[in-house]
């Protein structure tokens, strides 16, 4: 089922000259690093009016959408890769809303990009027969980027994270069984999309927020995909030992104090570095550990709408896999959690199938992963499993 | 307490890969993490951030809440050892007598399965794993105080290794430990281990004549001649009194 997407190109933010290619094992390739120009001049492709978008033909919509670069914002699920545009999904889906940790505000981040927003979702119709879902939150204020949207299926979710994942949405609207493949994409992708339309450039610039505890000032940012973390975090950091976070604190890449921003990441977060010991720290009762267990010593729950300032320490030593019940709480689908990772260290295909393997990646089980007793690598574990499968 | 810290990091890299104490990494490695929660941090991708909570914590919560159950137990061994021997004495002192009789089965129990969880941290590998803690007290748990010392030491040692370690250790086993410990004792050692041993008497003391170790009903299913009779000559008011008082056989 590998299949290199030899169509799909990839685009440089900003214009400049190539000043190092980082590979890793394999020569893989994992960094490309573009030194920015002044001018930052853009590749121009077709522009089209509103109404001329009503009028393409999808091969025309697809071979604009990569040979521009932007085609790598849909996912494809199952498997959670770059889409193969070989495929027509079953839908497409985008999360308005963002529940997990520190997330910024869609509302702040894409404000004002209705016409771009609208023109998106009329360009990725065409890549589908079935329905554009646009999912938004019951209760926080939604934007007129979303409520506003024509032509696409607006659904409402409530609830604490979770619930902006969409793979969790996608579970609740329609679910994907063995040989089903669906896309997902982020606003971000489809406001990109409609400005590669309208405007006819690819627009790598975004509004990312920049959080955490070691923050001193945390503040959104307009900045450029993959820009350089160096000037977020200079002079604006309560200590030195921290930890930058390329997206949220739970599905987030450690990219270091030099790093860069992460393709579909809109949040740079800085959190403590927990790299001490803790004397009998597996047993000492404390107010200030956050748990979601009621263990002993564990208070958190009694202060429900507090906040704490957690660091990177695992706060334990990996251990046996044990059955605690805690991840089918955790996860708001009708799947088991469990049995699914059980089944995946038993690399035991058809079981991983039948447990619903194809309508999980990794940021639906982060969670698991956080409340994990044994401090197992959940999501690596799930990566496991799908690539397992993917290249069975 | 860096004293404490400074004295495990001078010895911690004797226990690394390739060094001389490199099979005992475990062993090191469970005491290490004992007195110091790790000083590990996330790995590059995923969480960033962990739950409070680990293994030790959650295994020890499970022993808090079993606590009562060890406490009323011993009481009980106690309370029942005087109801059987005719001696009223006060909660304090029977729970004192259940103590001193349930204290030795804790220690062997967990003598007996922490050593060889360490062996095979050391043969197999692996992490000790903080479930025997749990099952440490199970096992007195589900035993009878009269049981002899040496009963369980076998029955620990064979639960341990062909209920869990066979299996790739914990979070591996089919079989539940506390309770493989108990059905081998009642199928190598049916004697010490069923019929009427879940009252301590103590040597050479003798009931007095209301005293019933079983159920009325047992005692009727194992008479040979005339039930009603063989009740009577036991005297009905003992068992009558006796469940009342409590029986828990």
């Amino acid at each position: 089922m590998i299949k290199k997407l030899e169509r799909v190109q990839f685009t440089s933010p900003v214009s400049g000259e190539v000043v190092e290619v980082v590979r890793g094992e394999k020569r893989k390739l994992i960094e490309v690093k573009v030194l920015a120009d002044k001018r930052n001049e853009f590749e121009t492709f077709k522009k089209h009016t509103v109404s001329d978008i009503a009028n393409l033909s999808a091969d025309d919509v697809k071979s604009q959408l990569m040979i521009s670069g932007v085609w790598a914002n849909f996912i494809q699920r199952p498997f959670g890769t770059i889409a193969d545009p070989a495929f027509i999904p079953k839908a497409i889906h985008v999360s308005a809303f963002d529940t997990s940790p520190l997330a910024p505000d869609y509302s702040i981040i894409f404000k004002g990009q209705d016409q771009f927003f609208q023109a998106g979702i009329d360009v990725i119709k065409k890549l589908t027969n079935g329905p554009v879902n646009v999912n938004t939150h019951t209760t926080s204020e939604i934007s007129t980027v979303f409520s506003q949207v024509k032509g696409a299926e607006v659904n409402k979710f409530s609830g604490p994270h979770p619930a902006g994942c969409v793979g969790v949405q996608i579970h609740h609207i329609d679910p994907i069984n063995k040989g089903d493949i669906v896309w997902t994409i982020n606003p971000f992708g489809v406001i990109q999309i409609g400005k590669l339309f309208l405007n006819g450039v690819y627009d790598a610039s975004k509004t990312i927020a920049v959080a955490g505890s070691e923050v001193k000032n945390p503040q959104y940012y307009k900045t450029v995909t993959g820009a350089s973390v160096k000037k977020f975090i200079a002079n604006n950091l309560k200590s030195e030992n921290v930890r930058c976070v390329s997206g949220n604190p739970l599905t987030g890449t450690n990219i270091g104090k030099e790093g860069h921003l992460g393709f579909y990441d809109l949040q740079l977060t800085v959190l403590p570095e927990g790299n001490e010991y803790e004397f009998l720290g597996w047993i000492l009762p404390g107010a200030n550990k956050l748990s979601f267990h009621r263990a002993w010593g564990l208070l958190s729950f009694l202060t429900p709408r507090r906040e704490f300032k957690l660091d990177t320490n695992t706060h334990g030593e990996p251990r046996a896999f044990v059955q605690t019940g805690v991840f089918e709480k955790v996860v708001p689908m009708d799947i088991l959690p469990t049995h699914l990772i059980k089944s995946i260290l038993a690399e035991d295909i058809d079981e991983m199938e039948a447990l619903g393997i194809y309508e999980v990646i990794e940021e639906d089980v982060a969670l698991c992963e956080f409340v994990d007793v044994s401090k197992h690598n959940i999501q690596g574990i799930l990566r496991d499993g799908l690539e397992l499968i993917r290249t069975s | 307490m860096s004293f404490l810290r400074n004295q495990l990091d001078k010895v911690k890299h004797n226990f690394e890969k390739g060094q001389k104490w490199e099979k005992f990494y475990f062993a090191y490695e469970a005491l290490d993490t004992f007195l110091y929660a790790p000083n590990t941090t996330a790995e590059i991708k995923g969480v960033q951030v962990r739950d409070a909570v680990d293994l030790k914590r959650l295994m020890m919560t499970v022993i808090i809440a079993m606590t009562p159950c060890l406490i009323f137990g011993m009481w009980n061994v106690g309370h029942q050892h005087n109801v059987a021997i005719g001696q009223p004495s006060s909660v304090g002192e029977e729970f004192w007598f259940g103590f001193l009789k349930t204290l030795p089965i804790i220690i062997v129990s967990y003598g007996v399965g922490l050593g060889i969880e360490f062996l095979f941290s050391t043969l197999r590998r692996h992490p000790v794993n903080e479930g025997f803690l749990v099952t440490g007290m199970l096992i007195p748990l589900v035993m009878p105080a009269s049981i002899p010392l040496w009963q369980v030491a076998i029955a620990t040692a064979f639960a341990v290794v062909i209920g869990k370690e066979a299996f790739g250790g914990t979070g591996m086993n089919v079989l539940n430990v506390a309770l493989t410990a108990r059905a081998f004792l009642y199928f190598a050692y049916p004697s010490q281990i069923s019929g009427e041993v879940w009252t301590y008497l103590g040597e050479g003391a003798t009931t007095v004549s209301g005293y019933s170790g079983a159920t009325p009903l047992a005692l009727a299913a194992a008479s040979t001649g005339d039930v009603v009779s063989d009740l009577n000559s036991f005297g009905l008011d003992g068992p009558m009194e006796f469940i009342r008082s409590g029986t828990c056989s």
